[in-house]
């Protein structure tokens, strides 16, 4: 049978089909505007994912996000404060934040009461190229009891930068590759400027909470540790001692800055920053922020490993393991939409995204990124080859807050208050043994 | 006045319509104040026998960790500074507060900016006020080395020992309190009879017999309220250290809140944490008690008590 259609009914028929392309369209755009998730963070992680700040110029990489399924509110604190509103907001059972930037000492049993699951989610809609082109380890770290509760996003180790004008100026030569090295040309470096402006030859961070990570950097440079990731503590052995020695010297000779016990990582960037000096301990990731924006060291900074006691030395390694560190994100328990929210995971976990985050200053996490970087970064070639050797400053436990806190006070103790090394490493040690048994 | 006519009447109390009313007017407050005050407090002081911690099982552990605390000693010298700090702060915004309040009594050009200069310190947001002298007094970018420095004194190394660590916290506190001690002080001054002090004059006393014998006294109820309020603030005091100094060097400056701080939310012992502000809201009450019972006592004859 011939079925004829006519003109009016073709017409018809393509307006009603408009008209139902547009309801459905309708309804996604709305929702589009109307859904919101919301992210805990640092300030570096949102300069770095919307490009502000010392990113500026970059790619916004929520924008396409937002355009296509929900807006990103992104809600910005310290590293305390992000721990505080994990444990805070974590046991909520329903929390208007969705998502939260973990740092990996936060990496724990305690996640499992705090944090969604991921597992059924990327079984169902998977992360592209998770876990394979992911650090073994950090995958390893976010996971507890075969269930995986964040995904690494900014992951970075730590280098020796030197300003090589202010090295120039203090007719230092070459990059230290032994701490002996470091001291002498930090101390070489340690100079003040005909206008009176005083340059320190070494930075590192001194406030508590950050100091057990600049510290482990210290000690093993002597081959030493904090405590072992079989739980051993060794903080008072021989290269912990060394270190917590030299770095009094350091500071007695005011090579280090006087306010070195308050020198948190933004202020000691901002020191670097305004050229007062010389070399300092910094993320991998902090080239951007050195040299970014109105900086005074803008092409004079130049990254290097952190120097290993030459005893130390192989055929392979000529320099210390230094520390690896990362931040990864999760979703809290009480996410009031879980769905939108690992939405937003898979999209910030995106190669491309990875990449353009990446060129705003993150350290990336996955291997083939990093390879990619380290052909035309310095930096990241560095990052590549300490990542093959090293671990973070301290093992996952439940009560590292405290050996933090611990370590922290016990430095300030010594190197700034003047308190006999061995001694005040021993009953540290008593201590935290006694945290972590 | 009371409105509670409570006579015993044949073994029984009889309560007015007015009573009922202002029972009426309170409850609702009572209710409120209860429901966000006493609940939670009492909710805290069971947690205090716990070993509760977020993310982990809790286990009770009866006075365990009260034991802990009072025999810790980094819990006592974090008393003992504390102490020393409330000490010298409260008395450090006396005598400056109380100086103050004395020259502003005085017929001075510009009063009104004067006192709007010194009030101002009150009115700033203590996080605000903590930031900016945290730059200001920076050693290395700080503008009060400069100014110091340029003026021919030598610089102090602000921050940097448990000595300049304490003396800078000292600084800030003082700065951003005494202005209280200024106002009620010279609202008191304002308030003394203008006779007394004449009389006084015209019986030949000079400024430091009437400054004794007839200001002092009678603004001595006052200023013992201030300095309760003070002495309880202080005892408290928790943003300056946290932002300033985290308690360091080391465990310098460390004091009762930023140790309880620790406790709950850095080491995330929130029985320990609970045990502490317990201990600490003790020892608040029983000197808010005493110093209230000697105040009124001050304050009122022996009819009025």
């Amino acid at each position: 049978m011939k079925t004829t259609i006519t003109r009016r009914a073709l017409a018809a028929t393509t307006a009603i089909a408009l008209g139902l392309l547009a309801a459905w369209n309708a309804p996604a755009n709305a929702q589009a505007q109307n859904r919101e998730v919301t992210l805990m963070g640092l300030e570096v992680h949102l300069n770095n994912l919307r490009a502000q700040g010392f990113a500026r110029g970059g790619v916004d990489t929520l924008a396409d996000f937002e355009r296509d399924v929900a807006k990103v509110r992104f809600n910005v604190g310290t590293t305390n404060v992000l721990q505080e509103a994990l444990q805070r907001i974590g046991l909520l059972n329903r929390s208007e934040e969705d998502l939260i930037f973990v740092n990996f000492a936060d990496a724990n049993i305690r996640l499992r009461n705090f944090l969604q699951p991921l597992n059924d989610y990327v079984a169902k809609e998977p992360i592209a190229g998770f876990p394979q082109a992911w650090s073994p380890g950090m995958v390893a770290a976010s996971t507890l009891g075969n269930q995986l509760y964040m995904v690494p996003f900014r992951c970075g180790t730590f280098t020796l930068w030197s300003n090589t004008e202010n090295a120039k100026t203090a007719g230092v030569s070459g990059i230290p590759k032994t701490p002996e090295e470091l001291y002498e040309q930090a101390k070489a470096g340690t100079f003040t400027r005909p206008n009176g402006e005083k340059v320190f030859g070494f930075g590192l961070r001194g406030d508590k909470w950050s100091l057990n990570e600049d510290y482990a950097m210290a000690v093993r440079m002597f081959g030493g540790d904090l405590v072992t990731p079989d739980m051993k503590v060794v903080l008072n052995e021989a290269g912990s001692v060394k270190a917590a020695e030299m770095l009094r010297r350091m500071y007695v000779e005011g090579i280090i800055p006087p306010n070195w016990a308050t020198l948190d990582g933004s202020s000691l960037i901002q020191l670097f920053r305004e050229g007062r000096v010389t070399m300092a301990f910094g993320a991998s990731s902090w080239g951007a922020q050195f040299e970014g924006g109105e900086s005074k060291v803008k092409g004079i900074t130049i990254p290097s490993h952190v120097p290993l006691s030459r005893d130390l030395w192989t055929d392979k390694v000529t320099y210390s393991p230094s520390i690896v560190w990362f931040w990864g994100i999760g979703m809290f328990k009480g996410a009031t939409d879980k769905d939108i929210g690992y939405q937003l995971i898979r999209h910030m976990m995106k190669p491309e995204v990875q990449r353009e985050v990446a060129k705003n200053g993150n350290g990336p996490c996955t291997a083939d990124l990093f390879a990619e970087m380290a052909k035309t970064q310095p930096v990241m070639k560095l990052a590549q080859e300490i990542f093959a050797i090293s671990r973070t400053p301290l093992p996952a436990h439940p009560r590292m807050g405290q050996v933090r806190d611990l370590i922290g006070e016990t430095l300030q103790n010594i190197v700034v208050n003047g308190a006999p090394a061995k001694a005040e490493l021993d009953k540290a040690a008593a201590q935290i043994r006694g945290m972590i048994d | 006045m009371s409105h509670v006519h409570a006579k015993p009447a044949a073994g029984r109390y009889r309560i007015d319509a007015n009573t009922w009313l202002a029972a009426a007017l309170l409850g609702p407050v009572a209710i409120v104040l209860l429901a966000i005050i006493v609940v939670p407090s009492i909710d805290l002081f069971v947690m205090s026998f716990t070993d509760a911690s977020p993310g982990m099982d809790t286990e009770w552990v009866g006075w365990k960790n009260y034991v802990r605390i009072l025999s810790n000693p980094d819990f006592q010298a974090a008393l003992v500074r504390n102490v020393i700090f409330v000490v010298t702060v409260v008395g450090l915004e006396m005598l400056i507060g109380l100086g103050i309040a004395l020259l502003l009594e005085n017929p001075l050009p510009l009063r009104g900016l004067w006192m709007a200069l010194i009030v101002a310190p009150y009115a700033v947001s203590p996080i605000v006020a903590v930031v900016m002298w945290k730059y200001m007094l920076d050693p290395n970018f700080g503008v009060v080395n400069f100014m110091m420095g340029s003026a021919g004194f030598p610089t102090v190394a602000w921050f940097t020992s448990a000595g300049t660590s304490m003396a800078g916290i000292i600084v800030i506190a003082v700065w951003k309190e005494f202005s209280f001690v200024t106002i009620v002080s010279f609202a008191a001054l304002k308030a003394i009879p203008h006779d007394f002090v004449e009389a006084a004059r015209i019986d030949g006393a000079g400024y430091p017999q009437i400054l004794r014998f007839i200001k002092l006294p009678m603004i001595l109820p006052a200023l013992s309220i201030v300095m309760m309020f003070r002495i309880i603030y202080t005892l408290r005091e928790f943003a300056i250290v946290h932002t300033t100094t985290g308690g360091g060097p080391g465990t310098s400056t460390e004091i009762l809140a930023l140790y309880l701080y620790k406790q709950a939310f850095r080491y995330l012992n929130f029985g320990a944490g609970a045990a502490t502000g317990w201990l600490m809201l003790l020892a608040t009450l029983l000197l808010a008690g005493f110093l209230v019972r000697r105040t009124y006592r001050g304050m009122f004859t022996e009819r009025y008590r």
